[in-house]
C-alpha cells in the first residue's frame, strides 16, 4: 500500500473513482474465514436454496404458495412470531435496568456481574431448557417458592404453556439483549443526565430524552440479536412447549426427520431466514438512521 | 484595608472576610462537609457569596473545588452542614429543583440534540410555555454569538462552540446561581482570553451570580470579584484578586498565586504593625503582628525588587551575579549568595544589561511590601 492512501482525502483525491479497485493486502488476513465459511456455510446455502425453489416444473415459488395455503401453517408462523416477540420485549424490559445497573457499577460489583452473566453462556440450552421443565412443574420449585411467599393460593400451570416457554427463552437469551445495550451505555458521558438534572429534568424526563435516545443503537441491537435468535430456537420450544404449539424451526425439523419432505423443509428455512435477514437489515438500517439524526 | 490586620496570629491566620460573617449572603455554604472513604473532602467549609458576585474557587487537583461544587449543584450528598441559596435550603433537595445552572468542563452538550434543542432543554424539561420557548432560545443564542448555527447538531461544534452552547443552555433557564468547573481548560490559549472576557460581561450583564472552579491563577486574578483560595478541603483566603496577590494570608497562598522570593526565620522584635525577622540572610523588616520568637517566612513579591541599594525604608541584600539571561523585553539574572545558594529575578532587559557577570548586584524592596507569614 503506497503511502498516499493512508490518508483518506489524499487518496480520493489522487485517484478519484479507483476506490474499491484496490484490494488491501490486510484483507488476506480474513482468507481463512472466508474459505470456510465458503465451504461451510456458501454451499449448504445453496443446495437449501435449491432445494426450496425445485418443483417439478422447474424453478418456482409454488413451495411457498403451496406452504401459505395452509392455514395452519400460518399459525405455525404467528406461534413463532409472537413467542420471538414476546421474548424480545420481556428481555428487553428485564434486560435494560440490568444494562443500567452493569454500566453504573464499579470494580469488584461489576466483575461479578459480567461473569454471572457470561458464565450461563457456557451452559448448553439444552440442559438449561431441561432445568426449566423442572423447575416450571406444577409441584416445581417457582410454583413452591411462590406458594410460599403467599403469592398464589394454587399453583400455576407454567410448563406447557407460552409463558413458560418466555420464560425459559429469557433466561436463555438474556445476556444477548444486556451486553449490546451495556456497551453503547458505557459510551454515554455521565455528565449528560447531571447536565439535564441541573437543567430541571426530572428522573423520568432524563430517562426519555436523554438516557434513552442515546441508548437507542444499543437497544436496536439487542432486539435484532434477541429476535434474530428467538424466531430460530429449537430446544426451548421442543422441551418447554407440547405439541400443539408448533414453531417454524421445529416443523423444519419435523419436516426433514419425519416426514422426509426436503421441499417443506427448505422452503421454510428459507422463510425464517428472510425473517432473519429482514431483521438485521431493518435494525441496521435504523441504527444508522438514529445516527444521522444526531 | 490596613496591612495590620492581615495575620492575627501566628498559625492559620484568616484574612478578613466580611462576606463571611454577611447574615444576608445570597449563597450560604455553612459547616459543609464531605467525605470518601472516610477520608474527608470538605471539612467544615464556609462560604457566603453575595448576589451577582463572580467567585473563583482556585486551587490545587484535588483541593475540594469540584466536590464543593458538585455539591452545591445537588450533584453528590453531602455528609453535614447545609447549603442556602437566596434564604431557601437547599441541602436536601435533589438537583433538578435547585435552579443552580452548572457548565461542565467538558460541556457536556446533547450530542443527539441541535443546538436549538440543547438550549430548549431546560425550557422544555420545565414545561416552559411552548411560545416563549423560541424567542428564549434565540436571545440566549445570540448573547453567546450562535445564532448562525441554530440547526447545527451539538456534537458536530467546536469545543469554543460548544462552550457557548453549555453557557446558553445553563443560562436559558434562569438560574439562580450559575457553576463553572474549568470551564476554559480545554480551549487554547488565545480562544480561552477572548472568552473568559466574553464570558465575564456577559455573566455581569444578566447579573449572574456565578462560581467558577479552576486551578490557574491567572484565570481567576483576570475574572473574579472574589476568590477562595483552596487548599485540602479548606479555604485559605477569601477576598479580592488584588489582596490575594498582595496580602495572601498563608504561604499556601503566597505560593499558589504568583511567585516570590522569601526566606525563613523568627521575629526577634515586635511593636505596634512591625516586626523584626532574623533570617540566615539578614534581618528584615516587614508590616505584621506576631509575638517575637515567632517563626515566619519574609516573603517579597519579585517585581517589587529593585536593583538599587536599599533607602530609608527599604530592606536589602547585596548578591552575586552569576548569570544573565536575556528573553527580549525581560531578562533574568541568577544571583548567588555567598556560600553560592541561588536566587533567580526577573527586570526589564535594560536595567540588566550594565550589570557584569561576577560583579556585585544590590537588591531593595520597601518594608512596606515585605510579607510576614506564618510558617505552617
Amino acid at each position: 500500500m503506497s503511502k498516499a492512501t493512508l490518508d483518506p482525502h489524499t487518496a480520493a483525491v489522487a485517484r478519484p473513482g479507483h476506490r474499491g479497485f484496490k484490494i488491501d493486502p490486510t484483507a488476506a488476513l480474513a482468507l481463512p474465514a472466508v474459505l470456510y465459511l465458503v465451504a461451510a456455510y456458501a454451499i449448504p446455502l445453496a443446495i437449501l436454496l435449491f432445494a426450496a425453489f425445485r418443483t417439478p416444473e422447474g424453478l418456482s415459488l409454488a413451495n411457498f404458495a403451496g406452504f401459505f395455503a395452509d392455514a395452519y401453517n400460518w399459525q405455525v408462523t404467528y406461534n413463532t412470531l409472537w413467542s420471538a416477540g414476546m421474548s424480545t420485549l420481556a428481555c428487553l424490559v428485564i434486560g435494560y435496568p440490568t444494562a443500567v445497573a452493569l454500566a453504573r457499577s464499579r470494580g469488584v460489583v461489576q466483575m461479578a456481574l459480567l461473569v454471572s452473566l457470561i458464565l450461563p453462556l457456557s451452559v448448553g440450552v439444552v440442559v438449561k431448557a431441561f432445568a426449566w421443565t423442572i423447575m416450571l412443574r406444577t409441584n416445581g420449585i417457582l410454583n413452591q417458592a411462590l406458594l410460599g411467599i403467599g403469592l398464589i393460593d394454587a399453583p400455576l400451570r407454567l410448563l406447557f404453556t407460552p409463558t413458560g416457554l418466555v420464560i425459559g427463552a429469557v433466561n436463555v437469551f438474556l445476556p444477548f439483549m444486556i451486553l449490546p445495550i451495556y456497551s453503547v451505555l458505557r459510551l454515554v458521558d455521565a455528565r449528560l443526565p447531571e447536565a439535564a438534572a441541573t437543567l430541571g429534568a426530572g428522573p423520568v424526563y432524563r430517562f426519555f430524552h436523554v438516557l434513552l435516545p442515546l441508548t437507542l443503537p444499543g437497544i436496536i441491537a439487542g432486539v435484532a440479536f434477541v429476535f434474530s435468535l428467538t424466531v430460530s430456537m429449537y430446544v426451548v420450544p421442543n422441551l418447554l412447549m407440547g405439541e400443539q404449539f408448533m414453531t417454524l424451526p421445529r416443523l423444519v425439523a419435523r419436516s426433514y426427520l419425519y416426514f422426509r419432505n426436503e421441499a417443506l423443509g427448505s422452503t421454510i428455512a428459507v422463510i425464517l431466514l428472510v425473517i432473519a435477514v429482514a431483521v438485521v437489515m431493518g435494525s441496521q438500517y435504523l441504527i444508522r438512521l438514529t445516527r444521522h439524526e444526531t | 484595608m490596613t496591612s495590620l490586620s492581615l495575620v492575627e496570629n501566628g498559625r492559620g491566620a484568616r484574612a478578613p472576610s466580611p462576606a463571611g460573617h454577611m447574615p444576608d449572603a445570597y449563597l450560604a455554604v455553612e459547616r459543609v462537609t464531605k467525605s470518601y472513604r472516610g477520608v474527608d473532602v470538605l471539612s467544615n467549609l464556609d462560604l457566603a457569596v453575595g448576589q451577582g458576585e463572580f467567585v473563583s474557587l482556585l486551587g490545587p487537583s484535588g483541593c475540594g473545588k469540584t466536590t464543593l461544587l458538585r455539591l452545591i449543584a445537588g450533584l453528590i450528598g453531602i455528609d453535614g452542614g447545609q447549603v442556602l441559596l437566596g434564604g431557601r435550603e437547599l441541602t436536601r433537595l435533589p438537583a433538578h429543583r435547585r435552579n443552580v445552572g452548572v457548565v461542565f468542563q467538558n460541556y457536556a452538550p446533547f450530542p443527539h440534540l441541535s443546538v436549538f434543542d440543547n438550549v430548549a432543554f431546560g425550557l422544555r424539561a420545565q414545561r416552559a410555555a411552548s411560545e416563549t420557548i423560541r424567542p428564549t432560545v434565540e436571545r440566549f443564542l445570540s448573547l453567546v454569538q450562535l445564532s448562525h448555527l441554530v440547526d447545527r447538531s451539538a456534537k458536530a461544534l467546536s469545543g469554543g462552540q460548544q462552550q457557548r452552547v453549555a453557557v446558553a443552555r445553563a443560562l436559558a433557564v434562569k438560574p439562580g446561581l450559575l457553576l463553572l468547573d474549568e470551564p476554559f481548560s480545554a480551549l487554547d490559549r488565545k480562544l480561552r482570553e477572548s472568552m473568559q472576557i466574553d464570558l465575564r460581561m456577559l455573566l455581569r450583564e444578566l447579573g449572574i451570580t456565578a462560581i467558577f472552579v479552576t486551578h490557574d491563577q491567572d484565570e481567576a486574578l483576570v475574572m473574579s470579584d472574589r476568590i477562595a483560595v483552596m487548599n485540602a478541603g479548606r479555604i485559605e483566603q477569601f477576598a479580592d484578586p488584588a489582596t490575594i496577590y498582595r496580602r495572601p494570608a498563608t504561604p499556601f497562598v503566597l505560593d499558589f498565586v504568583g511567585s516570590s522570593t522569601r526566606f525563613p526565620g523568627k521575629v526577634v522584635d515586635a511593636k505596634e504593625g512591625e516586626v523584626v525577622v532574623e533570617t540566615a540572610r539578614g534581618r528584615f523588616r516587614a508590616p505584621a503582628n506576631f509575638i517575637t520568637g515567632a517563626s515566619v517566612f519574609v516573603a517579597v513579591r519579585p517585581e517589587n525588587i529593585r536593583l538599587a541599594p536599599p533607602g530609608e525604608d527599604d530592606s536589602g541584600l547585596e548578591l552575586t551575579l552569576v548569570e544573565r539571561i536575556f528573553l527580549g523585553p525581560r531578562s533574568v539574572l541568577q544571583l548567588a549568595f555567598t556560600d553560592g545558594e541561588r536566587l533567580s529575578i526577573d527586570v526589564p532587559a535594560r536595567l540588566a544589561e550594565p550589570l557584569a557577570i561576577g560583579g556585585p548586584v544590590p537588591l531593595a524592596w520597601a518594608v512596606s511590601d515585605t510579607l510576614a507569614l506564618p510558617v505552617q
